[in-house]
């Protein structure tokens, strides 16, 4: 038995698992996605964003 | 044409033997019969045609010699590119520098204080400046007006209580408000830091009334304002050594920012843009030609009746 | 049930016939895409204009700052803003693509469908006129002056008309309210006409790029047209998007961030890019009623292209000459867009007079030409 009819059997064969497998994925997608966007944003602009000089001002 | 070179490069996806499919779609193609010449013949004239059109737009766009101004030329702006945010730490200096030297005759009316926290200063930065001016309030509960401290939610405060007086002050020239002034001009990044570094002797034959001063980016060349960005006219708080071009850029950075206060927001989410539609449009492409994949291979057959 | 459901409630029915069930021609190519996409163009900017009529005001004195105050301080305002303002470029992008695609496979042998497409084009490009009035910018007062005063060329009676039209001795406020009220409305009488050019449409199916008989073969919409479509909608929202992240404003006016000023005039004003072929041939005909009909003729003269028939084959793929003189009108269209944005001075004058002559021959040229060519090819 491999890896896919195991997923096939838990997850896609009722509705309801498939469901809330499509819910999770969208979340941890979003989230996963945001992250990585924003990091290519920071390292691209490393140095000129407010984060990189609020310490100077910040007590 | 681009149709089926699409076919063509984009079949091996689906197809496990292209080289029928090749051939398929070279039967439909209607230039498949032409000679060498013709073909030859077809490519030199398209070329001919594209690139005499690209060299009149180049040297239109280059000249630009229709009217009598100076056309300011491109900066190398840190935040040109697809993805490049604005220098903050260039846009809070150039606050000082509106602060200290526009903010005499500028209005930036549409500028709230708050908005400077977390881009340019810190909270208690901003209630501190924020505090420096007084504002008119009221009423109060006896009916009065009266003058109050700034709050963070307050606009930066005008120098003229109305246009008239803003004319009346400066020589009947209108200091005009900063907040969109770089949107509100072609090209407005170049043109703000071509006009504050662009002062000089008015060439023969240009007549220059008293109070005017010469400028060859301001539409007409007399402009009201007087040269105001000289070496050290100010000195910034970080160190900077305050050249007049680095005032200049600093404050057209900070202008740039007044204008596009979303730009930071906007650059980043263009990442996560392609991030989402490049797979969403793989995938959908993908099922496009899966799905019409059985379309694209039907072979129909004419039978003539015996 | 289910299946009685889609057959007899009058809703679900006419959704399943028009977007499930419908017989489809199987060789429709990218161009007939833009129909949908018109459709979608049209709901991204109900969509995005409900929203900005949530905090816009329609007064002289607030228009300009509740734009401002949308972009600044709104939650993602300015995404709005900027969607409304682009798709409107976008639309029209797809409206005149949708529109050569009809003219270049000659679509408009349904003429009852073209004809209704000529009527939402008028309508788009008057809601267009009347949202770019909105903002209470420069060129948004600038351009209301000079389109509304473009009808005072109607003899006798036109001052009057301008008079009722601004409802005003200029353009003011009753006109910037009246404004408003009609770009709100627009769109859904846009939005019913679009259902009356899909019914018509349907009742004779799409036509397709071989100008054959459409019934000989056809496939169900879904699941290929719904998947092309999507793929469709995908591209155009990708490209808008990155258009609004990277650079919103190249296809707008800097004139436009400076609030209205009935005093000062500015050096140029031009509409925006999708009205400056229409311009230019107003502004190249010398007389005021001379141009008004020629702008207004610009694009009702479309209606006369169902009267072309008669033709052997129902497609420009046959017909070279056709071709020609298609991707010629392309070019003219282009350089009338240009000609437009150019001042009024000495090369450019005749260039447009010389371009809207040449768009008008295209009527005259082409059934001749068509004409021709059947006699020489076809012996008929």
């Amino acid at each position: 038995m491999g890896v896919s009819t195991l997923l096939y059997n838990a997850v896609f064969k009722r509705t309801s698992t498939f469901a809330v497998a499509i819910l999770a994925s969208a979340f941890f997608f979003e989230r996963g996605l945001d992250v990585a966007c924003d990091s290519i944003f920071e390292n691209i602009n490393k140095g000129k964003l407010w984060k990189d000089i609020k310490h100077k001002y910040e007590q | 044409m681009a149709a089926s070179l699409g076919r063509i490069c984009g079949s091996g996806l689906l197809k496990p033997n292209t080289s029928t499919l090749l051939n398929q779609v070279n039967n439909f193609s209607t230039v498949r019969d032409w000679s060498r010449g013709r073909k030859a013949l077809a490519t030199c004239v398209g070329l001919a045609a594209g690139g005499i059109g690209t060299l009149i737009y180049a040297l239109d766009n280059s000249v630009k010699a229709t009217d009598l101004i100076a056309h300011p030329p491109n900066y190398a702006w840190t935040f040109y590119g697809l993805f490049n945010a604005y220098d903050h730490a260039s846009m809070r200096r150039g606050w000082e520098v509106y602060k200290n030297v526009c903010s005499a005759c500028h209005s930036l009316q549409y500028v709230a204080y708050r908005e400077l926290i977390n881009v340019t200063h810190t909270e208690d930065e901003v209630k501190a400046l924020a505090e420096e001016v007084m504002i008119r309030d009221g009423p109060n509960e006896e009916g009065e007006y009266f003058m109050r401290p700034g709050k963070p939610s307050d606009h930066v405060p005008s120098p003229y209580p109305n246009e008239e007086a803003a004319r009346a002050a400066n020589n009947g020239a209108y200091p005009p408000d900063l907040t969109y002034i770089v949107n509100a001009r072609h090209n407005g990044e170049n043109y703000v830091f071509s006009l504050l570094t662009g002062y000089c002797d008015p060439p023969a034959g240009v007549p220059i009334r008293d109070g005017q001063y010469f400028n060859p980016y301001f539409p007409g060349g007399a402009i009201g304002m007087a040269q105001v960005i000289y070496d050290e006219v100010l000195e910034f708080e970080d160190g900077t050594p305050a050249t007049a071009s680095q005032i200049a850029k600093d404050v057209t950075q900070f202008l740039t920012w007044t204008a596009n206060p979303e730009f930071d927001t906007r650059k980043r989410m263009a990442i996560k843009v392609i991030g989402i539609f490049s797979i969403l449009l793989s995938v959908v492409y993908y099922m496009k030609r899966h799905k019409f994949s059985t379309l694209k291979t039907t072979k129909i057959v004419y039978v003539p009746k015996k | 049930m289910l299946k009685n459901m889609i057959k007899h409630n009058p809703i679900i029915k006419i959704t399943y016939n028009s977007i499930i069930k419908l017989p489809t021609p199987l060789n429709i190519s990218i161009w007939w895409n833009f129909g949908s996409l018109l459709g979608l163009c049209l709901l991204i900017q109900i969509i995005s204009g409900l929203f900005l009529s949530m905090h816009y005001c329609p007064n002289i004195n607030f228009a300009f700052n509740s734009i401002i105050h949308i972009c600044r301080d709104v939650n993602y305002g300015w995404l709005m803003r900027l969607i409304h303002m682009n798709g409107a470029s976008f639309f029209f992008i797809c409206l005149y693509t949708h529109m050569g695609r009809g003219l270049y496979y000659m679509s408009y042998k349904f003429n009852k469908v073209w004809n209704i497409g000529i009527i939402i084009l008028f309508m788009t490009m008057a809601t267009a006129f009347l949202g770019y009035v909105l903002p209470w910018g420069q060129m948004s007062f600038w351009g209301a002056t000079v389109i509304t005063n473009l009808i005072s060329a109607i003899p006798y009676l036109g001052e009057s008309i301008v008079l009722w039209i601004w409802g005003s001795f200029s353009v003011d406020n009753s006109t910037l309210n009246r404004f408003y009220s009609l770009h709100f409305i627009m769109p859904f009488i846009i939005l019913a006409m679009v259902i009356i050019h899909l019914t018509f449409l349907h009742l004779t199916g799409s036509n397709n790029p071989l100008g054959t008989n459409s019934n000989l073969y056809k496939i169900s919409f879904h699941p290929y047209f719904t998947i092309k479509d999507s793929l469709g909608f995908i591209t155009l929202i990708f490209i808008m998007l990155m258009l609004i992240m990277i650079n919103p404003y190249m296809m707008g006016d800097p004139e436009n961030f400076s609030p209205a000023n009935p005093f000062v005039t500015p050096i140029h004003i031009q509409p925006e890019w999708y009205f400056l072929f229409a311009y230019a041939i107003l502004r190249s005909i010398p007389n005021k009623l001379g141009g008004v009909i020629a702008l207004f003729l610009s694009i009702s003269i479309y209606f006369i292209m169902p009267m072309i028939k008669n033709n052997f084959m129902f497609t420009s793929k046959f017909y070279p000459m056709n071709q020609i003189m298609f991707w010629s009108m392309i070019n003219i269209f282009l350089l009338l867009t240009w000609l437009g944005a150019q001042p009024v001075e000495s090369p450019f004058i005749l260039m447009s007079q010389i371009m809207t002559i040449l768009y008008f021959m295209y009527f005259i040229i082409l059934p001749l030409i068509m004409k021709l060519w059947d006699t020489i090819i076809f012996k008929k």
